[in-house]
């Protein structure tokens, strides 16, 4: 039967084992290097941080509030039209593309390439959108190209 | 007889933009923060890169010392988080074949058997037993330096000790023989 080991007994091991006693110490040189170092750092300034007010963040929240509740947008056909990139792919319409002046049709469709074959200078599109809408709703569809027959 | 600056007091003049104050704190500290990495990562040659980047992320942040707190655990708490990160990120390079087995340890020296046990323990384990073992740190002062509490620190550090009385039992009741481990 193994006996029991004491919290010393594993100490004195852990210490005569210890890899890391020969820790040197400093030298002038190195100080010298590590002066070397911080003095090549940019300048932090050395004034406290200051705490801000709660005035000015009082009044960010509120005209993030009054501009959320004017602006927030209201999904109107236009607005769902314009393409936007998405990073990290490279978006592009296809040369069948609506143009947004002219979005009068209940129902639209939006080829997206959207991979890394744009940049092989034939690009192959891998979405295909649907917006169908009116003055006052939009529902939009995406489907991957594979699977749709896209006549536009 | 002049009294040696404390820590603390060198940090605040270091604050105040004096890198030679700072420059006396790195001599005073650097040689035990490159043991306590090395180890802590068992790696002596990552523990002295660590170490002086230690030093000189203290200095980027040394408008956030507060008076109050102690120098020598705000250091460790920034060695610490490099030298956890600097592991994950080896572990994240190598492949897994290259993953260290859980194979016993051949028969080899003292310190590489005690490396091993210690290398072997979970991060969290390992630092709390070399905070309190080697660094002579409280189990408060430990706590503070990992980010947990006091009760934590204690119990990471018993489940060590009783992790490495299982693993070196071998060797401590043979005193220390190494043959056959």
């Amino acid at each position: 039967m193994r006996q029991r080991i004491s919290d010393t007994s594993l100490e004195a091991l852990l210490r005569r084992g210890d890899s890391a006693v020969e820790a040197t110490e400093v030298s002038e040189a190195e100080r010298a290097m590590l002066l070397a170092r911080l003095a090549e750092m940019p300048s932090t300034g050395f004034t406290p941080r200051r705490r801000l007010s709660g005035a000015p963040t009082a009044l960010f929240l509120l005209a993030t509030a009054v501009g959320l509740a004017i602006f927030w947008p209201r999904l109107t056909p236009q607005q769902v039209a314009r393409v936007v990139p998405i990073s990290p792919h490279r978006v592009s319409i296809s040369p069948h593309r609506v143009s947004i002046s002219f979005l009068e049709t209940v129902v639209t469709h939006i080829v997206i390439v959207a991979d890394s074959t744009c940049l092989s200078g034939e690009p192959v599109p891998t979405e295909h959108i649907v917006i169908r809408g009116d003055a006052t709703s939009v529902v939009t569809t995406i489907e991957p190209i594979e699977k749709t027959e896209v006549s536009l | 007889m002049q009294q040696e600056a404390s820590d603390e007091a060198l940090m605040v003049r270091a604050q105040d933009g004096e890198s030679e104050a700072f420059a006396d704190l790195y001599v005073r500290h650097r040689p035990a923060l490159t043991a306590f990495l090395t180890r802590f990562t068992g790696s002596p040659m990552l523990a002295e890169d660590l170490a002086q980047e230690s030093f000189v992320r203290l200095w980027e942040a040394r408008e956030r010392f507060e008076k109050q707190r102690k120098f020598k655990i705000w250091l460790y708490v920034a060695a610490k988080n490099l030298a956890i990160n600097a592991l994950k990120a080896q572990r994240e390079q190598m492949l897994p074949e290259e993953l260290p087995e859980q194979a016993p340890p051949r028969p080899s020296a003292l310190s590489e058997l005690v490396t091993e046990a210690l290398q072997a323990l979970p991060e969290p384990q390992r630092l709390a037993l070399v905070l309190t073992i080697y660094e002579q740190f409280s189990h408060r002062e430990a706590a503070e330096a990992m980010g947990c509490t006091e009760v934590s620190a204690r119990v990471l550090a018993f489940r060590a000790r009783q992790t490495l009385k299982q693993r070196l039992a071998p060797l401590l009741e043979r005193g220390y023989e190494t043959e056959n481990i």
